[in-house]
């Protein structure tokens, strides 16, 4: 390489090296303004015109939703953040593949969402049994099975499933004192299906636990008392 | 070979014999002095997040009577700068140049040089002509520190000639003067993406793309944001601006030095 050609080369780095490196600290300077809350993506999207302004906005918290699945620490965080991203996707396609990278994680009570979408499901590859839905609100603590009940009730229910089968999945609940007054719901659900089965054996059986579940304490006072201890 | 830079510089300078430049240079004085009390014009700084931004920090603003010389200034550039070399080559002017024993390269800086003290000129003319309006007006002369941050603005002039110039190497006059302020126009549009990548969440992939595009451009942005004029800032933005300046010139030169001037 002759002298002069080494010459131009080393200008030329040497100014690109110069380059990065004044425009990194003046952008850094010029992005150190931007931690005052009035420049912020929610600034500039209520400065859009509306028309634009949902689309835009919807981009935003999914992407917000997305960071917050890569950021989360644990398997508890992460399933969260999941069911949060998946929830608010609108393609089927993707909510489906969300849920399904759900139930690879270890369970929470959070995964509930997942464990219902696929309850019953028709592909054999994907379902999630009633017997295996039980499982998983028996791994979840107390406060948090009515949630998941209720949910499961609410997908077979969309399922259009069997009385039978309806009963299968609400049976468990007949055997073990009613923790919450919320559970009177539940109860009230089962005493309507043996109802209209001409099941009395569980008509009845639905009624005693409907009276203790109106004795016992809502789920909420639980939760009040769990966040005064926490403070 | 210095003089022989200075001399094409000399050159290039003394074009401002000719009426147009002589005019535009009368005209540059007389908006200056007009526009020296307009502050109350600027825009509305409550609505632009754009000029928050500029306004945000501490440090010295750029006056809106120096933003509106830096424009005229830099327009001057485009008209100068994107038509010597092209107009040298049509009337083959560059050929008895650009015999030995100057070369390309001399030439190409002489024009660059000649071009910008051309346009420093000018903008020293409308700035002293903006101080003396503000002076008549108000019976005070601007602060030192304001005043030192109005003339940091020049620094945008040399990157920005550099890049017309080099245009200029590739087009003919009319067509470089268009796709310089086509550029130009990219350039500001292009100069928001490191703050809107900044607002935008991380998992926005095209984040890396915006950046490619970004780095193809100069940020006209930094010139004009609000900063204390003895820092890394100010400092930064004059390595800025000659990195830049360096980079348009190497291939303005590569192009100059390996095209057929006789086409």
């Amino acid at each position: 390489m002759s002298y002069s050609r080494r010459a131009v080369s080393i200008t030329f780095v040497t100014a690109l090296f110069l380059y990065f490196y004044s425009e990194s600290v003046l952008r850094q300077s010029a992005l150190s303004r931007l931690k005052s809350p009035k420049f912020s993506a929610e600034t500039i999207l209520s400065k859009l015109p509306v028309s634009i302004r949902n689309s835009a906005r919807k981009s935003l918290e999914l992407a917000k939703l997305k960071d917050a699945v890569k950021d989360a620490s644990n398997d508890a965080e992460k399933v969260r953040a999941i069911v949060n991203l998946a929830l608010a996707i609108d393609n089927n396609r993707e909510k489906e593949k969300l849920f399904k990278e759900i139930l690879r994680l270890p369970p929470v009570p959070e995964s509930y969402p997942a464990f219902s979408y696929f309850l019953l499901d028709s592909r054999p590859e994907f379902t999630v049994s009633i017997k295996d839905y039980q499982k998983y609100i028996n791994r979840c603590p107390k406060v948090s099975r009515f949630e998941i009940w209720n949910n499961g009730i609410s997908a077979l229910e969309s399922k259009n499933v069997l009385p039978q089968q309806m009963k299968e999945y609400l049976a468990p609940l007949l055997n073990e004192p009613p923790p919450y007054r919320d559970y009177t719901m539940l109860y009230e659900k089962i005493s309507d299906i043996a109802l209209r089965s001409n099941d009395s054996a569980m008509l009845e059986k639905s009624g005693l636990m409907l009276e203790k579940a109106s004795t016992r304490p809502p789920i909420f006072e639980e939760f009040n008392k769990k966040m005064e201890k926490a403070k | 070979m210095t003089e022989r830079i200075f001399a094409i510089a000399e050159l290039t300078f003394r074009k401002l014999k000719e009426p147009a430049f002589f005019l535009l240079f009368i005209f540059a004085a007389i908006a200056a002095y007009s526009m020296s009390e307009m502050e109350a014009l600027s825009f509305q700084k409550e609505n632009l997040i754009m000029a928050e931004l500029l306004s945000s920090g501490t440090g010295s603003a750029p006056l809106t009577s120096f933003l509106f010389i830096t424009c005229m200034t830099l327009l001057l550039g485009i008209f100068a700068g994107a038509t010597d070399i092209p107009r040298d080559i049509e009337s083959k002017m560059i050929l008895v140049l650009v015999g030995k024993p100057i070369r390309r390269t001399e030439y190409l800086i002489g024009k660059y040089l000649g071009v910008c003290l051309m346009c420093v000129s000018f903008f020293i003319i409308a700035a002293i002509s903006a101080n003396v309006g503000h002076l008549i007006k108000t019976g005070q002369l601007y602060p030192f520190t304001m005043m030192f941050r109005q003339f940091l603005l020049v620094f945008s002039i040399f990157p920005f000639v550099a890049m017309t110039v080099m245009f200029s190497c590739f087009f003919a006059d009319i067509t470089a003067m268009i796709i310089a302020s086509v550029y130009v126009i990219f350039s500001v549009f292009l100069s928001t993406i490191p703050l809107l990548v900044e607002m935008l969440p991380k998992s926005i992939t095209i984040t890396t793309y915006l950046y490619f595009i970004y780095y193809v451009c100069p940020n006209y942005l930094f010139y004009f944001l609000t900063y204390k004029i003895i820092g890394l800032v100010s400092v930064s933005l004059i390595i800025y601006s000659f990195s830049i300046t360096v980079i348009f010139l190497m291939i303005a030169a590569m192009r100059l030095n390996s095209r057929d001037l006789l086409a």
